[in-house]
C-alpha cells in the first residue's frame, strides 16, 4: 500500500497532462476517461476527508470532477492539473458539507456493512480507519485538508496553498497541528496493543 | 510523562500518510466511478461535437468583434484624412482658413467661426 498518489507524479506525467487535456477538449472520450482515472482516488479521498460519510463523499467527488470537466476549457495548461482539479472538487465537498442541515452520524462504520465476522487483522484495520476518520472529522477543515493533501496525496505546501487558497505558511502550520493530533491517536492505539 | 516527538511539517510522514490513505481510500471500484462521471459528462455535453463547435464559435465571435472594431477604427482614420484633404481644398479655394470650420466639419458650425469668417471677408 502506498501513500503516494494513484498516478505517477514524475516530470514525464506532468508533460503528458496538457496533451491529454487538449485531446479531452477535442472530444476524445478515452483521454477524458484517463484524466478522470488518474485523479479519481485523490478526489475521492479528499471529499471523504471533508465529508466523512462515504455516500456524500462519492456524490461530491462525482459533482466535483464533473464541474471540472464542464469548465475544462478554462484550465491553464501551463499549470499542473491536479491542484486545479482538487480545488474544484474540494469546494464542491465543502459546499455540500455546509448545506448539510443534520450532522450525519454515519462517519463511523459506514464501510462495514453486515458482512459477518472479519479476520482479526482486517478488524483491526477497519477499527483504525474508523478512529482515524473520526479524529479527522474533529479537526478544523483546513487542518484536515492540509494533512491529507500533504501526507496522503503528496502535494507540496505551495500546491496545497493554491488548492485551499491560503498562504503556504498557514498550510505548514496546519499540517503540523493536524499531525500532532492524529499522531497522538496512532500512538495511543499502538500502546493499547 | 510521555515526551511528544516533533515531526517536521516540511517532510512527509509516511506512516501517518499510509494510515490515512487506507482510512480514506474508496472501494476498489474506480472503473465504475469513471464510467459514471463520463456518462454524466456526456449528458452535460462535455467533449461532444456541440461543445467543440460552441467553443470554436465563441472564438470566432471574439475574432469578428476585434476585426469589426479594427474596421471601425480604420474607417475613422480614413474619414479624418478626408477631412484634412477637404480642409486643404477649402482653404485653397476660398483663401480663408476660417471657412474650413464652416464647410469641412460634419456638425453645425460654431457661431464664433461664422463671425470670424464674416470679419475676414
Amino acid at each position: 500500500m502506498s501513500a503516494l498518489p494513484d498516478r505517477d507524479r514524475s516530470g514525464q506525467a506532468r508533460v503528458d497532462e496538457p496533451a491529454l487535456v487538449a485531446r479531452a477538449l477535442a472530444g476524445d472520450r478515452e483521454a477524458l476517461g484517463t484524466l478522470v482515472q488518474w485523479y479519481a482516488g485523490s478526489v475521492r479521498r479528499v471529499t471523504r476527508a471533508i465529508l466523512g460519510n462515504v455516500d456524500d463523499a462519492e456524490d461530491a467527488a462525482q459533482d466535483g470532477v464533473l464541474a471540472a470537466l464542464v469548465k475544462l476549457d478554462q484550465y491553464d495548461p501551463s499549470r499542473p492539473f491536479g491542484p486545479w482539479l482538487l480545488r474544484i472538487a474540494a469546494n464542491a465537498a465543502i459546499d455540500r458539507r455546509r448545506r448539510r442541515t443534520v450532522r450525519d452520524a454515519g462517519v463511523l462504520g459506514d464501510d462495514v456493512a453486515a458482512k459477518g465476522p472479519l479476520p482479526d487483522v482486517e478488524t483491526e484495520r477497519v477499527a483504525l480507519g474508523e478512529r482515524l476518520r473520526a479524529a479527522l472529522d474533529e479537526l478544523p477543515e483546513h487542518y484536515r485538508l492540509a494533512v491529507v493533501l500533504f501526507d496522503v496525496e503528496g502535494y507540496s505546501h505551495a500546491e496545497i496553498a493554491e488548492i485551499l487558497a491560503m498562504a503556504p505558511g498557514t498550510v505548514r502550520s496546519a499540517v503540523f497541528h493536524a499531525r500532532r493530533r492524529l499522531r497522538a491517536l496512532l500512538d495511543d492505539l499502538k500502546e493499547d496493543r | 510523562m510521555r515526551q511528544e516527538p516533533m515531526w517536521s511539517p516540511d517532510h512527509p510522514d509516511p506512516a501517518l500518510g499510509a494510515a490515512l490513505w487506507a482510512a480514506l481510500s474508496p472501494r476498489n471500484d474506480t472503473g465504475a466511478f469513471v464510467a459514471r462521471v463520463l456518462d454524466r459528462a456526456e449528458a452535460a455535453g462535455v467533449g461532444t461535437w456541440r461543445a467543440v463547435l460552441g467553443r470554436w464559435s465563441r472564438v470566432a465571435i471574439a475574432v469578428a468583434a476585434v476585426l469589426a472594431f479594427g474596421g471601425v477604427s480604420l474607417a475613422g482614420h480614413a474619414r479624418d484624412a478626408a477631412t484634412s484633404f477637404d480642409a486643404a481644398w477649402v482653404t485653397s479655394a476660398t483663401g480663408s482658413e476660417s471657412a474650413v470650420q464652416l464647410l469641412a466639419v460634419h456638425r453645425a458650425p460654431d457661431p464664433s467661426a461664422l463671425f470670424a469668417s464674416m470679419l475676414a471677408n
